[in-house]
């Protein structure tokens, strides 16, 4: 393609192309490598409790009889009509399962992305910037916090947590029917366990393309002519370090969405990862594949949102980056 | 200096971790007294969920998590490293290489880590599954970097010399190139550790572990987190080795990469 200029409208359309393709990719993936674990959603719930012929009768009638391609399209194509199937473990429709979680973990997702960005930004301009000691300091506590395993991080903040505000429990007991952002003080100890690994993770990224930045000829130029920090941090070098700080965040939003299952287990939480940790074991495909599509789909949409981010103003996300 | 105390931090966390593989020096399941009472007693940090010794257990409970992340960095490292140095050496498979290795890794940040740690997990007993996960994330990450300093390592004086030489390519790559970039090497290994010890501590978190009366460090975290109001060691205890231990090791790999960077 070198050499031809391409259109705004071209260049959106490949990139909205090219994170379909990804998703694609990555439902078959997921598909394919749930399937092959060995035995099915029908045999998980009622082997040794049911004779073989009501098994395989089951097992004809959940259509599990049948080979992986047509189950793989027969979703696919409910998908493009935008049904999500029916679950196996439990015959409800995946669309339901999904729904009831959907609400904790999109409170959690969205309260962690407003603690992580700050303290990410923080972080990785002390770690960047910060004179001799602080940018030790700010390196220590980037890769430091975000090598410690996320229940590790968990148990500490409780601890914490628990010594400041005398409370002798470290459970979430979320009351069913209440929404969930109406009881954010309950949700306090999960959501900073997942913001506090992905600010350090986020900084530690961040700090290179930080010092790249700051080291850009007219930002000495800027500090020549006795520019503020304040301004040149807001005007010059958060607009540069924006696009890979979207990345990171589009990483950090699916994780929470669908990959949090260690924290969800560990502070009682009824939420997305958990689902996904219960369909798993249970072989149940069709709530696998929607709820792994959907972390995916924030993932590659947030991808996508950087890259044109990046391409508006004519910066380029590094080769590392991609 | 930074280093040699990084080092020196894993090594003991480590080395007490593996302590019980030779020789166990108390039991850590018999029941002592009531359930999580706080120190004291003659338990120093209490008891646990069933009223087992806290300090006996974090003390036996360690080696599992420990040597499967050693375990698993290393194979994912070697993996990683040898894939690496096979791309990049082969001027015409350079490419496709190239091309596939990031595509996969696109589609590799997008599938959730935690379906790739489950599916093997299910399908694996617990060591496995960790070495599998480690693998199948870490590795490609691995190979990147290497391939990175290979294609680096082709170019210059010394790989020259050995090629005039008449050496052979494999001789090449173990005896000058992967000696030249130990630290650079060092320093993957340190960090596909560090998933190593995140993948084992979530997938026993998540009950994937060693069976119920096992002790471990993992699986004690979920066990005693209700208990954290009565006896808080239950949990602090293997907390603090877990952190302790992945910190020391991450910040080595940091330490590692950075002095390779600075040559």
């Amino acid at each position: 393609m070198a050499g031809r200029p391409a259109g705004p409208g071209l260049r959106l359309a490949r990139a909205v192309g090219r994170s379909l393709l990804l998703l694609w990719v990555a439902s078959v993936v997921i598909f394919f490598a749930t399937a092959s674990l060995p035995g099915d959603a029908v045999l998980a719930r009622y082997l040794g409790k049911l004779t073989p012929e009501d098994l395989a009768r089951m097992r004809q009638e959940a259509g599990l009889d049948r080979g992986l391609l047509p189950r793989y399209l027969e979703w696919t194509g409910g998908l493009l009509h935008g049904d999500l199937g029916t679950s196996l473990a439990t015959q409800r429709p995946v669309s339901d399962l999904v729904g009831q979680r959907l609400g904790v973990s999109l409170t959690l997702c969205v309260f962690t992305l407003a603690v992580t960005i700050p303290a990410m930004i923080l972080l990785a301009w002390l770690a960047a910037q910060g004179g001799r000691i602080g940018q030790g300091l700010g390196t220590v506590l980037a890769i430091g916090g975000s090598a410690v395993p996320i229940a590790v991080t968990g148990i500490l903040l409780a601890l914490l947590v628990g010594k400041i505000t005398g409370q002798a429990s470290a459970v979430a007991f979320l009351a069913p029917g209440v929404p969930a952002w109406r009881q954010l003080d309950l949700l306090l100890v999960p959501m900073l366990t997942l913001a506090l690994p992905s600010a350090c993770y986020g900084a530690g990224m961040l700090r290179g393309a930080w010092a790249d930045a700051a080291a850009h000829p007219s930002i000495f130029d800027a500090r020549v002519r006795g520019v503020p920090t304040r301004v040149i941090v807001l005007r010059d070098i958060l607009p540069r370090i924006a696009p890979v700080a979207l990345r990171i965040c589009a990483l950090i939003a699916g994780g929470v969405l669908g990959g949090a299952a260690v924290v969800e287990v560990l502070f009682g939480i009824a939420g997305l990862g958990e689902l996904l940790v219960t369909a798993v074991s249970n072989r149940d495909l069709p709530v696998v594949q929607a709820v792994a599509l959907l972390s995916a789909t924030v993932v590659a949409a947030g991808f996508l949102i950087a890259d044109l981010a990046a391409e508006s103003i004519g910066a380029q996300i590094p080769e590392e980056w991609r | 200096m930074r280093g040699r105390i990084l080092v020196a931090i894993t090594l003991a966390v480590w080395a007490l971790a593996i302590i019980p593989v030779v020789w166990q020096p108390c039991d850590p399941v018999a029941l002592v007294g009531a359930v999580w009472q706080p120190p004291g007693d003659g338990h120093l940090f209490g008891t646990d969920n069933l009223g087992r010794d806290v300090g006996c257990r974090a003390l036996v409970g360690g080696w599992r998590i420990c040597a499967t992340a050693v375990l698993a960095g290393a194979l994912a490292t070697a993996v990683g490293a040898f894939a690496g140095m096979l791309t990049a050496w082969g001027a015409r498979t350079g490419r496709t290489a190239r091309w596939i290795t990031a595509a996969a890794s696109d589609v590799a940040l997008v599938l959730p880590l935690l379906v790739v740690a489950l599916v093997a997990a299910v399908a694996l007993p617990a060591p496995l599954a960790v070495v599998v996960a480690t693998l199948l994330t870490g590795a490609p990450l691995t190979l990147r970097v290497v391939s990175d300093i290979t294609r680096e390592a082709r170019a210059s004086g010394f790989v020259r010399v050995a090629r005039l030489r008449g050496d052979r390519t494999a001789a090449i790559l173990l005896q000058e190139v992967l000696p030249a970039n130990a630290r650079l090497v060092g320093g993957e290994f340190a960090q596909r550790t560090v998933m190593g010890l995140q993948f084992g501590v979530g997938l026993h978190v998540l009950g994937f572990g060693p069976s119920p009366p096992t002790a471990d460090w993992g699986s004690a975290l979920l066990e005693n987190i209700s208990g954290i109001g009565l006896n808080p060691w239950a949990v602090f205890v293997p907390a603090l080795a877990l952190g302790v231990l992945a910190a020391a090791i991450g910040l080595l790999a940091h330490h590692l990469a950075d002095r390779a960077g600075a040559r």
